[in-house]
């Protein structure tokens, strides 16, 4: 018998998408309050409440109103009422995606808060600080919180009604449309623009405010594609590198790190590299051997690189000027290439394409493209184009543009036209800035299109030939932003949303390249899985074989516009004066944000300031110290910076950071930018508009800079390590120079390492450790004493290439407070790791070893004993813990250690607002970014590093839980402290030293292995593996000779 | 009351024939209106030193980090501070104890004020370890916390849980055995302002007097308690400041470590506590013209002793060198180093000249006798003294093992206000000491009078009699 069907309405019996929609929701769509009320207008439709929204506003209301009343604070803790499916509240989840740069990274996410961003173990790249602090850029209370118009809020609506407008009126009168952006790494993105380009008409002008635009062109010219190589560090047995800071600053340095430091194992056929460079880089740093190398003489350098190379492999050489460094360096580097023919690298990081060609040339004739870099499967970190900036400098000049939008980049500060830039921005048709944050160019714009942070929106990101990623958010959008996508998308007419773009497009470019284990996956699964790892790796192409087609003659051209640069070289009391990346601020992109200002140069150890680092030499000539007033001028510019002194720089050199003076940030940006004093603006100033275009580049340099000392003025630089080397100015009466290198840094060469002498030094270090004696148990030594798991952790000196972004990771994992200047300035800085960089030997050509250095959880802990409140105490697992609760302040801990690793809350440095108040603590927003698990401490309470015990509890529940047993043994790979997941080198290792098999245990059975300060008898719990630079006999005699100390006085 | 004193016994107290005499010269500042030179002195001290708490409030308000301190230099000023006031309290438990077990009888003249300057002192120095804690409203657990798992122990392994004990053991027997010895002086000063009809002063300090009658029991009660309390107070002298500086000796920090230290700083303490002896006495006996009382002789004692410890510390200063030297050990080298040669070179030059040179000039007695010369000396231990515990502890920190860590040092107005509110407090405690109490100790000195003459009453007796 049939049952009659109802149904309530005409919807329901035709089944309209629309009925169908609303009857999958539980509850149905009520009548808006506005609608209700007939207040409803046109402004107000976004914000649209209904009905049951009203009772729950009016509900809540008079719960608050009735909470109010009471006396009891309200805390804002607010529980689920219904939890989310994917969400364990106190456990994080981690969702893999892509950094703005392009970099693939997990994002740890605590109740729907990122709140901090670590590698991706899928991907071959180590984050750098800039990466790790990117989470704070979410949370800062700067942002823009929606579409503006000038300096006034707008809509949307408004928004993309004027820009359609605008662009349909240039297209209508033929005028210039041009899409100006930073390199964009987003296969989708970039395509989005080239339709809206395609559609309208105008060009896509891509700049770097860091450009390695001449290395692109010598290879269009060299090669005929413009590309950037694939550099294998991980191939190549000699690396040369001149001014090239493939470890710190140079694009591509993430997965350049990890690639470098695989041949520097002592253990197996160790790398060799050598370093020519004006100032002191990061890749210097850690060179086997460095050469100080003035700038003008790099071309005829590397002249004479080619010449001795190619005499060595028998082939005709180019005419040029004979030059070479200290030591004969040139020769060594040549011999080194030729004997590593194939596996051998030259690279270089100045932005002339005259000195690429040389270099590709040796690369060439040396064999080693297709083998160690590599040209058919390019790498995209930067694709910016110098010369079309210039060309759109020039148009922009001349009134030929009519809209210029500006996606996510801020040429007005970061480009030597931002005075054409500024001029213009006003008095085009169109100029829209899409931008998260408001900087010097969408202050100016007509209008600024707000896009959300990385961590708010979907995206993808091609790093190479052979790499992409995705990314995907991880938290709604804070403010009202839109994705650059999609309002491309819209402007173009195309009203699909991006994520579908995205989807679609991988589906049809990226779903069919799909690897072997995902190839009987429907694309759903590969978009799931893909999404879930986050990266895909493609397979390399094989090298095409193509070699450089550049002739003789023309390579004779190349050389004679070197040997001119050369011969034009600084005078006496004449300076190179470069502009270079800082290791912590870098382009000044991320200049608002205080993780980045705090952290020190890993060379100059400088924070929160712009300075000039002057050669030793120099400064001891003239009696310069570190804070001395400095006024640098050159072409009629003037700029007033306090001195660094700075070990190993190359003579009639000057080096000031880029990234500094910027006035359109925000609160914190500000407080980098120095003092005005009279007319003097000190430090805080933007170099970038002092670069120039030569040779194919911008090059950020200025040539015949003069210094002199303003009479009597310093101005007071924040660093947070003043003593840099480890003898000692003050001579003892007995004549000792207080060597005390072998206590704190173990370091021999290469050749010492395999003839037997660094043996005997571990004997003798042995022997003396014999006879150290004790008062107390020593139940830590006592095997028959096992404890469960006892944490270690061995940091590897040859590793570590002191980049810096442990500390920002450790930062970020446990709540260590940002101080400000002045307390920096104090020696008062909050961190729980910091990297200890000291020189030795000579000053013009000084060694330079990075030790990072952090609670050592010493078994006989000098602070446990004096503490008289017991508030640090020893785990049962060898852990040196701080129960802050119990902490009194008395610092005596502090004092006892002799690796003075303790810190102290000298203030309430979370919320002091008259003193810190700009920080992110201060604010609600900022206050997300916190990590729940780690206490935020209050003043008068000592804190250190804990080896990130929430990490081993957390890590060990999980383990128990996972094993269903209490028994369960941590293995390594369970367990990662902050700073060794974020060393995607590999040089800090932590886990169980009881497990025989961990990895720890095993680096401290290696002969290398030692501890800081062991003559204490502290027995730390973290060990270091010594430094070996890979030195000839021969060398290591020479360099010892040149070393031998002498007068450190400007140390001091 | 009178007793004989042999002639050929040292003559301690001048100019005096008669009991009466004494009590009226100690009773006579206590009994008057106060000056208006003791009202301007209190009042300036009295504003100094509420500066100083001012300054310990504003430390508590904002943080230790309104001081100069830094992660490497956690202690400077405050436990300079402490450990020098610690020092300045000896002299006075010397004095009143182990003078008096030696039966050193000119101490007499002299114990009452070093008494108190002891007290006061140590008054000043707890104020430090209390305030130089970042979080002080915690104080209370440095003893144990009663909970619900039992109590919470403290850290009996750590020096500053000693100090505790040492600390406040000290100021308990230093005040009773002050106390105690103004006993019968309290009593004669109930009487007189009794027979001055002045009730309200009378009734205070027959309460304080205790119901004193000056019987042969009280007397002998007397004597049996005080030397008791100074066999008791004896072993202080040396403990508490042994302990003081194991804060230091049983670190690992270069320059702290050091097993002379306990001899060494008691040395120093008696040292500086007798120099600040001898610039209170100078001052005192002048304005309240007790030269007859503590006489040149007195102070000449006193200088003897200053020159003994002075050569002590000296010879510590050498002894530390040379172990240091000896030892071979590099850091303790560069410790020793870098105090004569290092940035604080000039605290190390101050504190040798003032403790090791100037005190030498005492061998001559024509200066051991010129009060003017002793209280430049004296000034310059004191200086001397407190610059000693600044260069222990702040060259010894800022300079360490690792040079990445090294780091200065600069105080901040908030410490050195601090340090001279605890100035301002001690003077100012002094100031009403001196005014309200015997600032000599009457009954005690009335033994040491020679040639005492016969009471008049009894002289009309014996006229009548013969």
């Amino acid at each position: 018998m049939n049952t009659p069907k109802y149904w309530r309405g005409l919807d329901e019996r035709e089944q309209t998408p629309e009925f169908l929609a609303e009857a999958k929701k539980e509850f149905p769509t009520g009548i808006s309050i506005e609608d209700a009320l007939n207040s409803a207008t046109e402004e107000s439709t976004s914000f649209r409440s209904n009905r049951r929204d009203f009772l729950k506003v009016f509900g809540f209301g008079l719960t608050a109103a009735t909470l109010a009343a009471c006396d009891a604070p309200l805390k804002k803790a607010i529980p689920y009422v219904n939890k989310p499916d994917s969400l364990i509240p106190g456990v994080a989840n981690y969702y893999a995606s892509t950094t703005a740069t392009g970099v693939p990274v997990l994002v740890k996410t605590r109740e729907g808060r990122p709140i901090m961003i670590e590698g991706n173990p899928d991907s071959a790249s180590c984050l750098s600080a800039g990466d790790h602090a990117s989470v704070l850029d979410l949370y800062d209370i700067d942002r823009l919180r929606g579409p503006r118009k000038g300096a006034e809020n707008t809509t949307w609506d408004t928004l993309n009604g004027a820009v359609r407008t605008r662009i349909q009126a240039a297209v209508a009168n033929g005028g210039g449309i041009r899409v100006l952006s930073n390199t964009i790494l987003s296969p989708t993105k970039n395509q989005i623009i080239t339709d809206f380009l395609t559609a309208n008409g105008g060009t896509h002008v891509t700049y770097d405010p860091i450009s390695t635009s001449a290395l692109a062109k010598a290879h269009e010219i060299g090669f005929g594609s413009r590309v950037i190589p694939t550099y294998h560090f991980d191939r190549a047995q000699t690396i040369i590198s001149f001014a090239c800071d493939f470890l710190g600053t140079w694009p591509g340095s993430d997965e350049y790190n990890i690639d470098y430091t695989v041949n520097r194992d002592p253990d197996k056929p160790m790398s060799r590299h050598l370093q020519f460079e004006s100032l002191m880089s990061l890749t210097g740093a850690n060179a086997d051997l460095r050469f100080p190398l003035n700038p003008s003489d790099e071309g005829v350098a590397l002249l004479n690189l080619y010449n001795k190379v190619l005499a060595l492999l028998g082939k005709p050489t180019l005419p040029a000027p004979s030059f070479n460094v200290a030591m004969n360096g040139l020769d060594k580097a040549a011999q080194d290439l030729v004997a590593a023919k194939g596996a051998s690298l030259v690279v270089c990081g100045t932005n002339d394409v005259a000195s690429q060609i040389i270099v590709a040339a040796i690369n060439d004739v040396l064999g080693n493209y297709g083998k160690t870099l590599d040209i058919d499967n390019p790498s995209y970190y930067r694709k910016g184009n110098d010369e079309d900036l210039d060309q759109l400098a020039k148009d922009l000049e001349s009134g030929n543009i009519d809209v210029l939008i500006v996606v996510d980049a801020d040429p007005v500060y970061d480009t030597p036209y931002g005075d054409i830039f500024k001029n213009a921005l006003g008095n085009l048709g169109l100029s829209l800035a899409m931008t998260n944050k408001a900087n010097e160019t969408s202050n100016l714009c007509q209008f600024t299109a707000v896009i959300p942070h990385y961590l708010e929106a979907w995206g993808d990101a091609q790093q190479s030939a052979t790499q992409y990623s995705l990314r995907q958010p991880t938290i709604r959008p804070l403010f009202n932003s839109r994705p650059v996508e999609e309002c491309f998308l819209n402007w173009t007419g195309d009203n699909q949303a991006y994520t579908e773009y995205l989807k679609n497009w991988w589906e049809t470019n990226l779903y069919p390249l799909r690897g072997a284990e995902l190839a009987d996956a429907d694309f759903y699964t590969f978009w799931v899985e893909t999404l879930r790892k986050g990266v895909m790796s493609l397979p390399e192409t094989e090298p095409s074989g193509v070699s450089l087609s550049v002739t003789a003659d023309d390579l004779m051209t190349y050389a004679d516009l070197l040997k001119a640069k050369s011969s034009s070289g600084p005078a006496e009391g004449e300076f190179d004066l470069v502009f270079f990346e800082s290791m912590s601020i870098r382009d000044g992109k991320q200049a608002n944000n205080p993780w980045l200002q705090e952290l020190p140069d890993p060379i100059a150890k400088v924070t929160w300031d712009q300075y000039v680092s002057v050669p030793y030499s120099y400064a001891r000539e003239n009696n310069l110290k570190n804070e001395d007033l400095v006024k640098i001028e050159f072409q009629g510019n003037s700029l007033y910076m306090p001195v660094i002194v700075q070990a190993g720089q190359a003579k009639n050199t000057l080096g000031i950071p880029v990234g500094y003076g910027r006035v359109g940030a925000g609160r914190v940006a500000v407080k980098a930018n120095g003092e005005k004093r009279g007319d003097m603006q000190i430090a805080g100033t933007n170099v970038y508009p002092f670069g120039s275009l030569s040779g194919g580049g911008i090059r950020l340099q200025v040539r015949k800079a003069t210094v002199s000392r303003v009479a009597g003025q310093t101005y007071p630089l924040a660093l947070t390590q003043t003593f840099n080397t480890l003898y000692d100015p003050v001579k003892g009466l007995s004549g000792d120079n207080y060597d005390r290198t072998e206590r704190i840094i173990e370091e021999t060469t290469y050749a010492n390492y395999n003839n037997g002498k660094y043996k005997d030094r571990v004997h003798a270090r042995e022997e003396r450790k014999k006879h150290l004696v004790t008062l107390w148990d020593s139940h830590y030594e006592d095997p028959e004493e096992s404890r469960s798991i006892h944490w270690k952790m061995a940091i590897d000196l040859n590793k570590c290439t002191g980049c810096g972004s442990c500390i920002v990771a450790c930062q970020a994992e446990n709540n260590v407070p940002v101080v400000g200047k002045e307390e920096v300035r104090k020696r008062r800085g909050m961190y729980w790791m910091r990297i200890d960089r000291y020189y030795s030997g000579n000053a013009e050509m000084p060694d330079v070893v990075f030790q990072p250095m952090m609670c050592q959880h010493c078994d006989n802990a000098p602070c446990e004993t004096v503490c008289p409140v017991l508030a640090t105490i020893h785990s049962d697992e060898g852990l040196n813990q701080m129960a802050y609760n119990r902490c009194v302040g008395t610092r005596y801990c502090a004092n006892n250690c002799p690796y003075k690793v303790r810190r102290f809350n000298w203030f309430n440095y979370y919320d002091d607002e008259e003193q810190f108040g700009d920080f992110y603590t201060h604010n609600d927003l900022g206050r997300l970014v916190l990590n729940p698990d780690v206490t935020v401490r209050f003043r008068g309470v000592m804190e250190k590093c804990s080896f990130c015990v929430q990490r081993l509890q957390d890590a060990k529940l999980r383990k128990k839980l996972n094993a269903n047993s209490s028994f369960a043994k941590i293995k390594d790979g369970d367990i990662k402290t902050a700073c060794q997941q974020s060393c995607g080198t590999g040089a800090i290792i932590f886990g169980d030293f009881n497990d025989p098999e961990s990895a720890v245990s095993k680096a401290y059975r290696e002969e290398r292995s030692y501890a800081v300060l062991e003559d204490i008898k502290t027995l730390p719990s973290v060990q270091y593996q010594a430094l070996v630079r890979n030195r000839t006999e021969e060398e290591t005699k020479a360099w010892e000779e040149m070393q031998k100390p002498e007068n450190q006085k400007i140390f001091s | 009351m009178s007793h004989v004193r042999s002639s050929i016994r040292q003559k301690w107290v001048t100019n005096t024939t008669k009991y009466g005499q004494i009590t009226d010269g100690i009773s006579a500042p206590i009994e008057a209106k106060p000056n208006m030179l003791w009202l301007f002195f209190t009042a300036i001290s009295g504003g100094v030193m509420l500066m100083g708490f001012g300054l310990i409030g504003w430390t508590f308000y904002k943080g230790i980090g309104a001081w100069g301190l830094n992660p490497t230099v956690g202690w400077a000023f405050d436990i300079t501070n402490f450990v020098f006031w610690v020092g300045i309290g000896h002299a006075g438990t010397l004095i009143s104890a182990v003078l008096l077990l030696f039966r050193q009888e000119w101490r007499n003249s002299i114990n009452r004020a070093s008494e108190a300057m002891t007290i006061f002192a140590v008054l000043c120095a707890a104020i430090f370890p209390l305030i130089h804690m970042g979080r002080p409203w915690m104080a209370g657990w440095f003893g144990p916390l009663p909970n619900t798992r039992g109590s919470l122990w403290v850290n009996f392994n750590s020096p500053l849980m000693w100090d505790v004990f040492a600390i406040s053991t000290y100021l308990t027997v230093s005040l009773v055995f002050w106390y105690l010895g103004m006993v019968p002086d309290f009593a004669s000063l109930r009487d007189r302002f009794a027979r001055a009809g002045r009730k309200i002063a009378s009734a205070v300090y027959g309460v304080l007097s205790f119901g004193w009658e000056g019987s042969s029991r009280n007397w002998s009660r007397f004597e049996i308690v005080s030397l008791i309390l100074s066999g008791l107070a004896t072993p202080l002298v040396l403990s508490v400041h042994s302990i003081v500086s194991m804060d230091f000796a049983t670190s690992v920090i270069p320059g702290w470590h050091t097993t002379i230290f306990p001899p060494y700083f008691v040395a120093g303490a008696i040292f500086s506590g007798f120099g600040m002896v001898q610039t209170l006495m100078i001052v005192t006996r002048k304005v309240y013209k007790l030269e007859d009382y503590i006489t040149l002789d007195h102070m000449e004692s006193i200088a003897k002793i200053v020159i003994a410890t002075g050569s002590l510390v000296g010879l510590a200063y050498m002894t530390e060198f040379f172990t240091a030297w000896y030892s071979g050990s590099l850091w303790e080298r560069y410790a020793f180093a870098n105090r004569m040669f290092g940035p604080f070179a000039f605290a190390y030059w101050i504190m040798f000249s003032c403790n090791v040179i100037t005190p030498q000039l005492f061998w001559f007695k024509s200066l051991r006798r010129n009060m003017v010369f002793t209280f430049i000396i004296s000034l310059f231990i004191n200086v001397g003294m407190w610059f000693e515990r600044f260069v222990i502890i702040v060259t010894s920190l800022h300079r360490d093992f690792l040079p990445s860590s090294w780091a200065g040092y600069y105080p901040t107005w908030v410490e050195a206000g601090i340090l001279a509110g605890t100035f301002g407090l001690f003077m100012f405690c002094f100031f009403l000491f001196s005014k309200f109490l015997p600032v000599v100790n009457m009954f005690e000195v009335k033994t040491l009078v020679h040639d005492i003459e016969k009471p008049d009453h009894l002289k009309e007796k014996e006229a009548v009699a013969g």
